[in-house]
């Protein structure tokens, strides 16, 4: 009777746990922080076959592209780092330098 | 022997239960760690962004200082060379001495933004930022030993000729800031234009492929072939200019470094134009063509000269525009298919059917080869097969959604829906 009441509670058991690990393979597979790769959806990585058409985010070209907008952004940076008056300046005040002293020696 | 079964019962779902418990507290644990990296990477460049808009207003501030000691210079050197006492002199040593002080508070604080702007961009590989930061340092270094030497030298001991060796001494940080600023501009310029071919190309492709689904439709698309390849051309001197602006950089004197920026800034005027251009063909696409292509649902489409070898599968109907300057030849499952044809005519064929001349063929069948040689091919097809392909051209295969854009030239390309 006993051996009968202990093979229902294992049965029981093995149940219970195998379905505990069910909920939290199922947990896992829905983790936004570890999406599985073979989940991410084909039209994700490939935009351009998306049943719309065009796709917004590549085609067609937009009037702005963002990777031209970042370049103008880079080359009007560059222009604020141009010190070529400096030079002028520098070589000014090299050549007041080289006179003053060879008045005075 | 019951209790000791129960117990190895036990023990055994006591160990799976702590399995389970250690997966579930190491899953957490990972997504937290990942979580905090994400937002420690974030955190960083945010904070090395603040880093350099600060170290930027430092200098344009140090620059107001620096403008207004340079005219103070300029007074007392004026009135020096017009009345040379010593009264006038020791007015001019000292501004002389201020507007040094002045000119290296600037290539110091400039040398502090070009070095917060490489840190702060994620751009920049290692190696290449540690190189750059390296050269910045070393540079700073020596920056502010001049302005330690032109603080600590009192009235008494400052000569012209301290000034002289000192005026010279900056003068050779400021070709080396200027050599440096040069190399961080053009690695920036090139790392943002090369994501700017990148992009143009890809879409370029993508026109090239639209094209090739609507003359294979039967559209008349001359003009935008035209325009395609001038673009191409553009594109072409541009990929050019691009590679030459990278020797130039490799060089790595002023002058090059110079000519590259240059260079670089005449090639986005191109890419600029590029862009225009590639909007203009897309807006001469007449708005019945448009819903043509969102209806193709093509699986393979491909552009070139030579010949393709086209198996369709014996699973579904595949339906197969083609339009070519030469001749069309058709094997296997014949009599089932449905064959449309617009300017090409029947011809002798030793074995199946074969078509001719210059126009379009249009088959929805299945168990099909097809072979089309000649001039100007265009082919898109919605369906299941391969293809073998000997030429010149481009060709874009989609096997189960995944699309890959390749050249002409490929045996056993793959494709389905």
């Amino acid at each position: 009777m006993k051996n009968k009441i202990d093979k229902k509670i294992l049965i029981i058991v093995i149940l219970l746990v195998l379905s505990l690990c069910a909920v939290i393979f199922i947990i896992t597979l829905t983790n936004t922080g570890e999406y599985p790769e073979e989940n991410i959806g084909v039209e994700d990585m490939y935009p351009e076959d998306s049943a719309s058409y065009p796709p917004e985010d590549s085609y067609p070209p937009e009037d702005e592209y963002q990777s031209l907008n970042e370049m103008e952004q880079a080359l009007n940076e560059s222009a604020n780092y141009n010190i070529s008056e400096m030079e002028k300046d520098m070589k000014i005040l090299e050549s007041t330098l080289e006179n003053v002293s060879q008045n005075k020696t | 022997m019951n209790s000791a079964g129960s117990i190895g019962t036990g023990v055994f779902v006591g160990f799976v239960l702590a399995l389970i418990l250690f997966a579930l507290v190491m899953n957490v644990a990972a997504d937290v760690t990942r979580e905090n990296l994400n937002n420690a990477t974030n955190t960083d460049y945010t904070l090395l962004k603040y880093d350099y808009e600060i170290s930027k207003s430092n200098y344009f501030e140090s620059l107001v200082y620096y403008n207004e000691a340079k005219a103070e210079w300029l007074v007392s050197r004026q009135k020096y060379l017009e009345n040379k006492n010593d009264e006038n002199y020791e007015i001019f040593i000292k501004s002389t001495k201020k507007f040094t002080l002045n000119i290296a508070v600037v290539l110091e604080n400039y040398n502090e933004m070009l070095k917060k702007r490489v840190l702060s961009d994620d751009s920049f590989d290692d190696i290449t930022r540690n190189e750059q930061i390296s050269r910045i340092d070393t540079l700073l270094d020596k920056i502010r030993d001049i302005k330690k030497q032109l603080n600590e030298t009192t009235k008494s001991q400052l000569t012209i000729e301290t000034l002289k060796n000192l005026s010279r001494e900056l003068q050779e940080t400021y070709a080396h800031s200027q050599h440096i600023r040069g190399m961080i501009v053009t690695i920036l310029l090139k790392n943002k234009m090369k994501i700017v071919l990148t992009d143009l190309v890809n879409d370029s492709l993508k026109m090239n492929e639209n094209i090739a689904q609507l003359k294979a439709s039967g559209h008349n698309t001359t003009e935008m072939e035209k325009k395609l390849c001038k673009l191409n051309e553009m594109l072409n001197q541009s990929y050019a200019n691009y590679q030459k602006c990278v020797n130039l950089m490799n060089l790595s004197t002023s002058e090059s470094l110079v000519e590259a920026e240059d260079l670089f800034k005449n090639t986005y005027k191109s890419l600029y134009l590029t862009k225009s251009e590639l909007l203009d063909i897309y807006n001469s696409i007449p708005g019945e063509w448009i819903s043509n292509l969102e209806s193709a649902n093509s699986t393979y489409v491909t552009k070139g000269d030579g010949k393709a070898v086209i198996n369709i599968d014996k699973t579904d109907n595949a339906d197969i525009k083609i339009y070519v300057v030469g001749s069309v030849t058709l094997k296997g499952d014949i009599s089932s298919a449905e064959i449309s044809l617009k300017n090409l005519k029947e011809i002798e064929s030793g074995e199946g059917k074969a078509y001719g001349g210059e126009g379009n063929i249009e088959i929805t069948g299945k168990d099909l080869i097809i072979e089309v040689s000649g001039k100007d091919i265009n082919i898109a097809i919605a369906g299941n097969g391969n293809a073998t392909l000997t030429g010149t051209g481009t060709q874009k295969a989609c096997d189960k959604g995944l699309c890959n854009t390749l050249l002409w030239e490929g045996k056993n390309i793959k494709f389905s829906k």
